[in-house]
């Protein structure tokens, strides 16, 4: 069943580069608002969004209170789900209610996160729902990839800027959708359009001989949490995923000729240093792939077949890429050497 | 526990010929011996009724109590539902009401028609407390109805049966996280172990997604209520409910992830109930139109 090799893959300069993160060889601690942005600095200030918030949309008019929430009181407010926003870099929430009549409200909740790139990734937990347009479209004038906007049963979850919003009406009617709506412009209005994470857009559409990316599957994360809720891989962190850290997880699916089940998950990290990096790589070997530590000499690169296909796993720097359940070993080394690539164009534009 | 025993990975699901699809089943791993080898059995009662729920989603709380009695009298095998309770509880016992109380919570009329149901069978008013988040009271209990919504959980895959009792642990953020298989300890604990006379889910309009923040999308008006003694039994059917609605939804396997460990291990490793579809006999009462089971 084992079959272990080395992956040699053409590595590109970038991902050795100065890290942007702490100096090499030092171990970072884990703190709520990690030093790496790779990208998406836009911030959003509240006053201003609160601001736009009408004091009336349609039948319902807004209460004067602004309720406040911060990470240390996120699980009174929502029992049992606060760490869906602490597993990104969360600042606050604020919570603003509009009333029509007893039982028919909408809620407005504002989730100031520390950089767009963390609103996305809370948006990117699921693509589900009828995309909206609520703002103008990105600055960069690139043509967007992803909805900024998703309606589905009286729900609106939209990001702008920093800011990850969830406006709620308790009973949906054309009159609560076109609130709830009118409430999304407001808010996107207010804050500056930013586009999808680096890592993100630097996904390859297609891969190989004809895999396709499925961008509804594509999740922008810093947590294990996050991960295991797109795609288990292990209860614990073997990832060495915290604040600090960009990764992105995608499916693709494959080309026509292949069986309709055919499908391949991708996971690409970038560390803030080679060393965090490699510390990463070993954890995932030693809990993942036990089989490359049995003296073969394979420490950066490596092509396993496990019980549901090929893996590859490759550092670089500090990117670390991963396929998993590859069908042919060649699937493995093309997304490997795909993401790597993704990851080099990141650090490119970073420096 | 040892870090080995911890650190389950995808590959051990998929050894076992399970993929992720099937959580509760891990009978393959050999860190998950079973509790209990014996072949066991158990019974669950399903209970709909296509009216129980207006187009508002409101409840009409009398068909609401009828779906209560029928469940009752099914569980317990008594002809009426007032024998039924009393078979599951004295008048002197002291009965705390576990219902979820968060974002996709047990419905108030049914904590209401239980409430009614045990003060009929003779329980005083007086002797019945709702002790969700009071761990405190829960030793003075002679008896717990544990009574959560079903609803699918973004950390344990699912959030019913076994989270239901989180609170009730010495340290809740010790279930939390990668160490949700844990959840069944809780059931064990001298102030909770053995109370549990009925396990009885709100499965009305249950989550399959995303819980416990509401997605309306992922709620849907099954209008059922799911009851029996074994907890784990009770949680795996609702488990099987929450994945055919899933897999519906999405016109292709939709599996829950993180996969819901804390069904297998409620089972394998805390001898709670049996995990097994094989070995769960589902009594089926009243509306029969998308039952998922």
């Amino acid at each position: 069943m084992l079959a272990g090799s080395p992956l040699v893959v053409a590595l590109a300069a970038s991902c050795n580069g100065m890290p942007a993160g702490p100096r090499a060889g030092a171990v970072e601690p884990i703190h709520q608002n990690g030093p790496a942005r790779s990208g998406g600095e836009v911030q959003t200030a509240p006053t201003a969004v609160i601001a736009a918030l009408p004091a009336r949309v349609g039948e319902w008019t807004r209460a004067p209170e602004v309720r406040r929430i911060e990470a240390a009181t996120i699980f009174d407010y929502m029992d049992g789900a606060g760490e869906i926003y602490l597993a990104y870099r969360f600042g606050h929430l604020d919570v603003i209610e509009y009333a029509a009549a007893p039982g028919d409200e909408i809620t407005v909740e504002l989730y100031f996160m520390e950089s767009a790139d963390d609103a996305f990734g809370v948006l990117s937990m699921d693509w589900g729902g009828e995309p909206v347009v609520v703002g103008q479209p990105s600055l960069s004038g690139e043509a967007e990839e992803w909805p900024r906007a998703l309606y589905g049963g009286g729900l609106l979850r939209l990001r702008s800027g920093s800011v990850y919003a969830r406006i709620m009406g308790v009973r949906e009617t054309e009159a609560s959708k076109q609130a709830v709506l009118d409430l999304g412009r407001a808010i996107a209005t207010a804050s500056q359009a930013s586009p999808a994470p680096q890592l993100a857009r630097a996904l390859s559409g297609t891969v190989g001989a004809g895999w396709r990316l499925r961008r509804d599957s594509v999740c922008f994360l810093r947590s294990h949490l996050v991960l295991n809720s797109a795609y288990f891989l292990s209860q614990q962190n073997i990832l060495n995923f915290w604040h600090g850290v960009d990764g992105v997880t995608a499916r693709f699916d494959g080309p026509p000729e292949r069986p309709a089940t055919a499908r391949v998950r991708v996971v690409l990290v970038r560390y803030p240093d080679a060393h965090l990096a490699r510390q990463a790589a070993t954890r995932f070997r030693q809990a993942y792939l036990p089989e490359t530590q049995r003296g073969q000499g394979i420490e950066e690169a490596s092509v396993v077949r496990i019980e549901d296909g090929w893996v590859g796993v490759q550092r670089r720097g500090r990117c670390l890429a991963l396929a998993l359940e590859c069908p042919e070993r060649e699937d493995a080394v093309a997304f490997v050497q795909a993401g790597l690539e993704s990851l080099g164009e990141g650090e490119a534009s970073h420096e | 526990m040892s870090e080995s025993r911890r650190s389950l990975t995808r590959r051990d699901f998929v050894r076992v010929g399970t993929g992720v699809a099937v959580g509760a089943s891990l009978s393959g791993l050999t860190w998950a011996q079973p509790a209990a080898q014996a072949k066991r059995s158990a019974v669950v009662t399903l209970v709909r009724h296509a009216d129980v729920l207006t187009a508002g989603h409101q409840v009409d709380s009398g068909l609401l109590d009828g779906m209560l009695a029928e469940a009752v009298k099914s569980v317990t095998g008594k002809g009426s539902a007032q024998e039924g309770w009393r078979s599951l509880v004295s008048p002197k016992d002291v009965v705390g009401l576990v219902p979820t109380r968060a974002l996709a919570p047990t419905h108030d009329e049914l904590v209401a028609a239980v409430r009614s149901a045990l003060v009929a069978a003779g329980v005083p008013e007086s002797n019945i407390l709702n002790v969700q988040n009071r761990k405190a009271e829960v030793g003075s209990c002679t008896a717990l109805i544990c009574m959560p919504g079903l609803k699918a959980h973004w950390l344990t895959g699912i959030g019913t049966v076994f989270k239901n009792y989180i609170m009730f642990g010495d340290t809740p953020s010790a279930y939390h996280d990668e160490n949700n298989d844990r959840l069944g300890e809780i059931w064990l604990l001298p102030h909770v172990k053995g109370k549990t006379r009925l396990v009885l889910v709100d499965a009305l309009r249950p989550l399959c997604d995303k819980g416990p923040q509401v997605d309306p999308r992922y709620l849907w008006d099954y209008k059922g209520l799911l009851a029996g003694v074994d907890p784990v039994a009770v949680e795996a059917v609702g488990l099987k409910i929450i994945t055919a609605r899933r897999e519906a939804l999405k016109g292709e396997p939709w599996p829950l992830s993180p996969p819901p460990l804390c069904v297998a291990m409620a089972d394998r490793r805390y001898g709670l109930g049996t995990s097994k579809l094989e070995e769960i006999t589902i009594n089926r009462i009243g509306w029969a139109e998308g039952a998922l089971v």
